[in-house]
């Protein structure tokens, strides 16, 4: 396997490179990065990381994570972190995915962990979904001292349901047949069959109880505002006095 | 790189998805890749009437429009007798009629995919409703060009994401890209490998929201004609059905006792829904309407505003939500699986449950009463737009994307010799 690595000369960079030299791989380490490696480990971002369409695109960040190298993780197959805060850290802060993020200690689990990722039999990293992050809505009480009630809100909001039901009439419906050439004089025939019930029973019964709903509605709504403006009224600071 | 964007409909046409493919096309040039689109000449895609021109270059983008098949209303009733018998069947043979209905029906655009997909490193597929994402994908596979879809699913609405053949396109591509993690954890749920599954989101140029900034606030509300005084909750974006327009009426309705002076300002393009809409709540007292507005009369409305209210149930992302928090004002959603994803309910704006009045109600009546804790969650909703949802952040994850699918197209090649 070709292998290259790239980031600033150090000790970490040294101790990588033996590692994969050790088990028979072909190293480079100068920029600039060559295009014909199967793999590439990256202890810092570069440019090339842009361009790179073949092999595998490791960012290597066990040895800390700063700003500028975060922000090139978008571009690696996988990251490499030292530990579950690192993975925190790049997840959360960089909003890298935590699927691609893995914590490696040693090198033996390096190559294990690039081994598979090369063949693309890597699972993703296990994650364990955090608890929901407490929240002011979650810490404070549900309703402020001043703020109307919850149960008055939702008294209202059911008011205004009922009033957009309170006409209970089927004004727009028409007597109609889809019969072809007869379907008029069938919509006709079943019009004047029904009229003798409709016009002097149920239309009439009807319009009242759509009167009766509205003026509910209305005195309701009445209520409503006068218990409103009770909520909303300050307590008097001029307190009666009990009588001595 | 070289990528072609296969997209139902491109701006001018207005919508979310046209406006996240256009960014991130725009954004991509801008670092040096070669960019094509590939859509229909339709502004509307309930007739998928030919109305644009065949070949345009925006913003460094070269737009290909193909002529589509007009949607007329024998069209639709296909469609719809197609998708009542699939859901009670979950039968294939349903399949095609839903294929026909849904459009884009487009041979020219079909031909132009099998003779020049070649010719790009990678076909991006947008808006996995339509058509044109099953046979993008099937010219795709058949020329061996690696595919990536953006589904764009709500959750709430299986046939964007439910359809056998969609959960084939999707497993058979090469990556998927989410909108939200809630969308990710959706697609997960359908069988689709956690590797190929990303998520980018949407994003937006902050420096297109400066001008609203500067504007003061007092001046805005005169712009708009709206009292200096009082809390203002705007509704902003298409008044179709399902954007949840009625429940923000009732729920203004319900508060008109308690905040006489309180305003409801809806703006977006008008529907006959909306329409509808109007003429059952007459009634109603401190309503300011809106049709579709220039950007700069947005950026008015979004400064005039106290909070924002989208009480959508069909969001896959719901790109308002940026825009309110990018000019610091908190705002209210639907609970709904991809909204929940975004707003962090209390900390950056608040989540009512979906298709309930009242709850909407108490969160407006909450924001109303604590001027500071709205304050505090539009202050943080800048932040948070800042540090992760701006267009280059997004189109970085995307190129990033990009380049995972071709090296391990690349690999799978090695491995396999």
């Amino acid at each position: 396997m070709k292998v290259h690595l790239s980031g600033p000369k150090s000790t970490a960079l040294l101790a990588t490179a033996d590692l994969f030299r050790l088990r028979g791989d072909q190293v480079s380490e100068s920029d600039p990065v060559p295009l014909d490696a199967d793999l590439y480990l990256f202890l810092a971002g570069h440019e090339a990381m842009k361009q790179l369409t073949h092999g595998l695109v490791v960012l290597d960040l066990r040895h800390g994570i700063d700003q500028d190298s975060a922000k090139w993780a978008p571009y690696s197959d996988l990251c490499v972190v030292g530990d579950s805060t690192g993975r925190a850290l790049l997840a959360e802060s960089h909003g890298c995915e935590p699927d691609r993020i893995f914590v490696v200690s040693g090198g033996g689990a390096l190559l294990n962990l690039v081994d598979q990722a090369y063949s693309n039999l890597l699972p993703p990293a296990q994650v364990e979904k955090g608890h929901e992050p407490m929240t002011e809505a979650n810490s404070a009480p549900a309703v402020s001292p001043g703020a109307p009630s919850q149960r008055f809100i939702t008294l209202a909001a059911r008011l205004e349901a009922a009033d957009r039901q309170a006409d209970v009439m089927l004004r727009d419906y028409q007597v109609r047949s889809r019969l072809p050439l007869f379907g008029p004089l069938v919509a006709w025939i079943r019009r004047n069959l029904t009229s003798h019930l409709r016009e002097p029973y149920l239309d009439p019964t009807l319009e009242r109880q759509v009167a009766l709903n509205h003026e509910l509605i209305a005195i309701l709504r009445e209520m409503m505002r006068l218990e409103a403006g009770q909520e909303a009224r300050p307590e008097s600071p001029y307190k009666e006095q009990p009588h001595e | 790189m070289r990528l072609l964007h296969v997209t139902p409909r491109y701006p001018p046409a207005i919508g979310g998805a046209e406006r996240y493919i256009a960014d991130l096309s725009e954004e991509l040039v801008s670092r040096g890749h070669q960019v094509d689109v590939f859509t229909t000449r339709a502004l509307d895609f309930h007739s998928w009437k030919t109305e644009l021109p065949s070949f345009e270059q925006r913003s460094g983008v070269d737009v290909h429009r193909f002529r589509s098949m007009r949607r007329r209303k024998w069209v639709w009733a296909v469609l719809h007798f197609g998708l009542r018998h699939y859901w009670r069947t979950r039968s294939p043979y349903y399949e095609p009629l839903v294929l026909f209905g849904g459009g884009p029906i487009s041979p020219a655009l079909f031909y132009a995919l099998l003779t020049r997909a070649r010719n790009y490193d990678l076909v991006h597929l947008n808006c996995l409703v339509y058509s044109h994402v099953t046979y993008g994908y099937w010219v795709g596979k058949h020329l061996g060009v690696p595919t990536v879809i953006t589904p764009l699913a709500h959750a709430e609405q299986e046939v964007t994401y439910n359809l056998r053949y969609q959960r084939r396109a999707m497993a058979g591509s090469d990556h998927v890209i989410a909108m939200t993690e809630g969308e990710r954890d959706l697609l997960l749920n359908l069988g689709l490998d956690p590797w190929r599954v990303t998520v980018a989101g949407t994003g937006l140029r902050p420096e297109q929201y400066e001008n609203g900034l500067e504007l003061d606030k007092s001046r805005a509300r005169r712009r708009l004609g709206l009292p200096a005084g009082g809390f203002v909750v705007l509704f902003l974006g298409r008044k179709s059905d399902y954007k949840g327009l009625d429940l923000a009426l009732d729920a203004h309705a319900a508060l008109q006792t308690l905040h006489p002076d309180m305003r409801l300002l809806a703006v977006g393009p008008e529907t006959e829904y909306s329409q509808a809409l109007w003429s059952r709540y007459q009634d109603l007292d401190g309503i300011h309407v809106l049709d579709a507005v220039s950007h700069e009369m947005k950026l008015a409305a979004l400064q005039a505003c106290d909070c924002l209210v989208l009480p959508s149930v069909g969001e896959s992302f719901g790109i308002v939500f940026l825009e309110a928090w990018i000019m610091s004002k908190p705002v209210i959603g639907a609970r709904t699986l991809s909204v929940a994803s975004l707003i962090q309910d209390g900390y950056d704006g608040l989540l009512a449950k979906p298709g309930d009045a009242a709850d909407l109600a108490a969160c407006i009546a909450r924001l109303a009463g604590d001027p500071e804790l709205a304050h505090r969650m539009g202050a943080r909703g800048r932040e948070k737009v800042l540090k992760r949802y701006t267009v280059p952040h997004i189109a970085e994850r995307v190129e990033g994307i990009c380049l995972r699918v071709l090296r391990r197209r690349s690999r799978e090649e090695t491995n396999s010799q």
